[in-house]
C-alpha cells in the first residue's frame, strides 16, 4: 500500500533518510520523540514537501503520479494542520460530500454527535482533543483504503483515545485496507499495531513486528561482573546504571536459557524504545 | 473543484458583516448619490476582493497542509480560486447593475444603457486586473507578506503608469489621440479586444499562480 525508499530531506539542522513499508491488512506504527522526523516523513509521503531524494510509492503508484481520484482512497490526519478554523462541522460535511464519492454525510454527523462534537460551532473554537477527533472521523468517513495518521491520539483523554482506536480497529475489518499511524507515546500504539518502526533523528533505527517486540525483546539487568561474562552476540544496546548495566536484547530466550540467574524484564515498548534511542550500541 | 467551491461559499458566511456594510454603502450610493451607476464599479470590485480573503481562511492555523491532502491537485486549487473570484465578480456585477437600473427608474433619473455598459466594462476590467495581480502575489508570498507585496506592486504599477504618461507627453506622443482612436472602434471590435485582454491578463496570472503554488512547501 505504501513504500518509502530512502526518502531524504535536508533542513539546516535536521536530515531525514527514511525507508518504510505499510502492507495491506497491516496497521503500521511510526514511533519517535518530538522532532524525530515523524511529521516530515508524513509530509513527504503526502507531497506537502519535496523530498531531496528517494522514492515514495502509494497505492502501487509513484507519489508524483497520484491523481485527485487516487487521493479519495486516502484518509489523512496531520499533527499540525486541519480544516480551516472558520468552518463548522456541518460546513465540513458539505465540503467532504462535494469531494469524496464514498462520503456518508449522515454517518459522519452521527459519529460527530457521538463524540460530542457540536455541529454548528466553528472548528477554531474546538479544543485540541476535539479537533483531533474531528480529523479522525473525517479520515474514516469516505471509505478510504489507506489511512495516514500523524499523531491522531495527541491531546486526547484515555477514554476518547480508546474510543478512537476502537473505531480504527472497526475500520480495519474491511478487506484491502491499511493504516500508517504515528505517536510520540508508544504505549498508545502497543497492542494496536502489527509492526512498528522507530525513528530517531531522521533515521529509522528499528523495525519489528509488535509480537516479536513483546515476545523476544527483553531488558537484562546485570551487575558489572555479570556483564563481563555475558555473551554479547545478541545485545542490541546497553546503558550504564547504578547497579551495573541495563542491556537490550532481541533474543530474550537465549539469555533466559543460558544465564538463569540474570534478571530479565519483559519491558514495555516505551522502555525498549528508550534503550534503542538512548542506549549505546555494542 | 465542486468541494472547493462549496468550501469558499461556506467561508463567505464569516464575512456577513462585511457584506452587510458593503451592501448598505452600495444602496446609499445608489439612492443618495447623483449617479447610481457609481455603485456598480464600487461593489463589483469589492466583491471580487473577497476571493483573496478566502486564501487567508485557507491558510489560517497552517490549514494549507491539510487542505492539500484532500482529493484535488494544486493546479485545481488555483483554477478554483480564479473561477470563484470571477463568479463572485459576475454575480455581484449582475445584481448591482440590475439594482442600479431599478434605482434610476425609481428616482426618475434619465440614463443611457451604453453608460452602464461602459461602467460595467471598466469595473470588470479593473476587478480582473486586481485579481490577476493579487492572486499570484498572495500565493507566492502567503497572505501576511502578500498584503505588503500587493501594496508595493500596485504602487509601482501606478508609478510606472504615471511616468509612462509623463514621458509620452514630454516626447510629444499623443496618448489622448490613442484613446480617441480606441473609442472610435466599432463596438464588436472593442468588445472582442477587451475580452482578449481579460483572457490574456487572467491566463498569464493563472500560469504564474500555478508555478508559485507548485513550488510551495507546507
Amino acid at each position: 500500500m505504501l513504500r518509502l525508499e530512502h526518502v531524504r530531506k535536508q533542513y539546516k539542522d535536521f536530515a531525514l533518510d527514511c525507508s518504510l513499508q505499510v502492507k495491506e491488512g497491516y496497521i503500521t506504527g511510526l514511533i519517535g520523540a518530538n522532532g524525530a522526523g515523524k511529521s516530515t516523513t508524513f509530509k513527504a509521503i503526502l507531497g506537502l514537501i519535496r523530498a531531496d531524494g528517494g522514492t515514495v510509492e502509494i497505492l502501487g503508484k509513484p507519489a508524483e503520479e497520484i491523481t485527485a481520484k487516487d487521493k479519495e482512497r486516502l484518509g489523512v490526519v496531520l499533527a499540525d494542520s486541519g480544516f480551516s478554523g472558520y468552518l463548522t462541522v456541518k460546513d465540513i460535511a458539505g465540503v467532504m460530500k462535494g469531494m469524496y464519492k464514498g462520503f456518508d454525510t449522515e454517518d459522519f454527523k452521527r459519529r460527530c454527535e457521538q463524540f460530542s462534537l457540536p455541529l454548528d460551532k466553528k472548528v477554531k473554537e474546538f479544543s485540541t482533543g476535539m479537533k483531533r477527533k474531528l480529523q479522525v472521523l473525517a479520515a474514516i468517513s469516505h471509505k478510504a483504503d489507506l489511512l495516514i495518521l500523524d499523531e491522531p491520539t495527541a491531546g486526547l483523554d484515555v477514554m476518547a483515545r480508546d474510543e478512537l482506536l476502537r473505531l480504527l480497529r472497526e475500520y480495519m475489518d474491511a478487506e484491502g485496507r491499511a493504516i500508517l499511524i504515528s505517536s510520540h507515546i508508544s504505549s498508545d500504539l502497543e497492542g494496536f499495531c502489527d509492526d512498528i518502526y522507530m525513528i530517531d533523528r531522521g533515521q529509522i533505527v528499528m523495525h519489528e513486528e509488535t509480537d516479536v517486540l513483546t515476545d523476544e525483546y527483553g531488558l537484562l539487568k546485570v551487575s558489572e561482573e555479570q556483564y563481563e561474562k555475558l555473551d554479547k552476540e545478541y545485545i542490541l544496546r546497553y546503558r550504564k546504571e547504578s547497579f551495573g548495566y541495563s542491556v537490550l536484547t532481541g533474543q530474550k530466550q537465549f539469555y533466559q536459557e543460558n544465564y538463569p540467574d540474570i534478571v530479565i524484564e519483559k519491558g514495555n515498548i516505551d522502555e525498549l524504545i528508550m534503550m534503542m534511542i538512548r542506549g549505546e550500541r555494542r | 473543484m465542486k468541494g472547493l467551491l462549496i468550501k469558499d461559499i461556506k467561508l463567505m458566511k464569516n464575512q456577513k458583516q462585511f457584506f452587510v456594510v458593503m451592501i448598505l454603502m452600495g444602496l446609499l450610493f445608489m439612492f443618495a448619490y447623483s449617479d447610481p451607476f457609481f455603485s456598480v464599479s464600487y461593489l463589483t470590485i469589492m466583491l471580487s476582493m473577497f476571493c483573496i480573503t478566502t486564501l487567508s481562511y485557507d491558510e489560517f492555523d497552517n490549514g494549507g497542509a491539510y487542505l492539500f491532502t484532500l482529493p484535488f491537485s494544486r493546479k485545481d486549487y488555483v483554477k478554483e480560486k480564479y473561477l470563484f473570484g470571477f463568479l463572485l465578480m459576475l454575480a455581484g456585477w449582475a445584481a448591482v447593475a440590475a439594482l442600479a437600473v431599478a434605482a434610476c427608474n425609481i428616482r426618475g433619473i434619465a440614463y443611457e444603457l451604453g453608460d452602464l455598459g461602459i461602467v460595467s466594462l471598466v469595473s470588470i476590467t479593473l476587478s480582473i486586473c486586481f485579481l490577476s495581480l493579487a492572486l499570484p502575489i498572495e500565493i507566492k508570498l502567503g497572505v501576511e507578506k502578500g498584503r505588503i507585496g500587493l501594496t508595493i506592486v500596485i504602487a509601482a504599477f501606478f508609478l510606472c503608469f504615471y511616468f509612462l504618461v509623463k514621458m509620452s507627453e514630454d516626447r510629444g506622443a499623443d496618448l489622448m489621440g490613442l484613446a480617441d482612436r480606441i473609442a472610435a472602434l466599432k463596438t464588436p471590435v472593442l468588445l472582442a479586444g477587451i475580452f482578449v485582454l481579460w483572457a490574456a491578463v487572467a491566463g498569464v496570472s493563472m500560469l504564474l499562480s500555478i508555478r508559485f503554488i507548485n513550488k510551495k512547501e507546507y
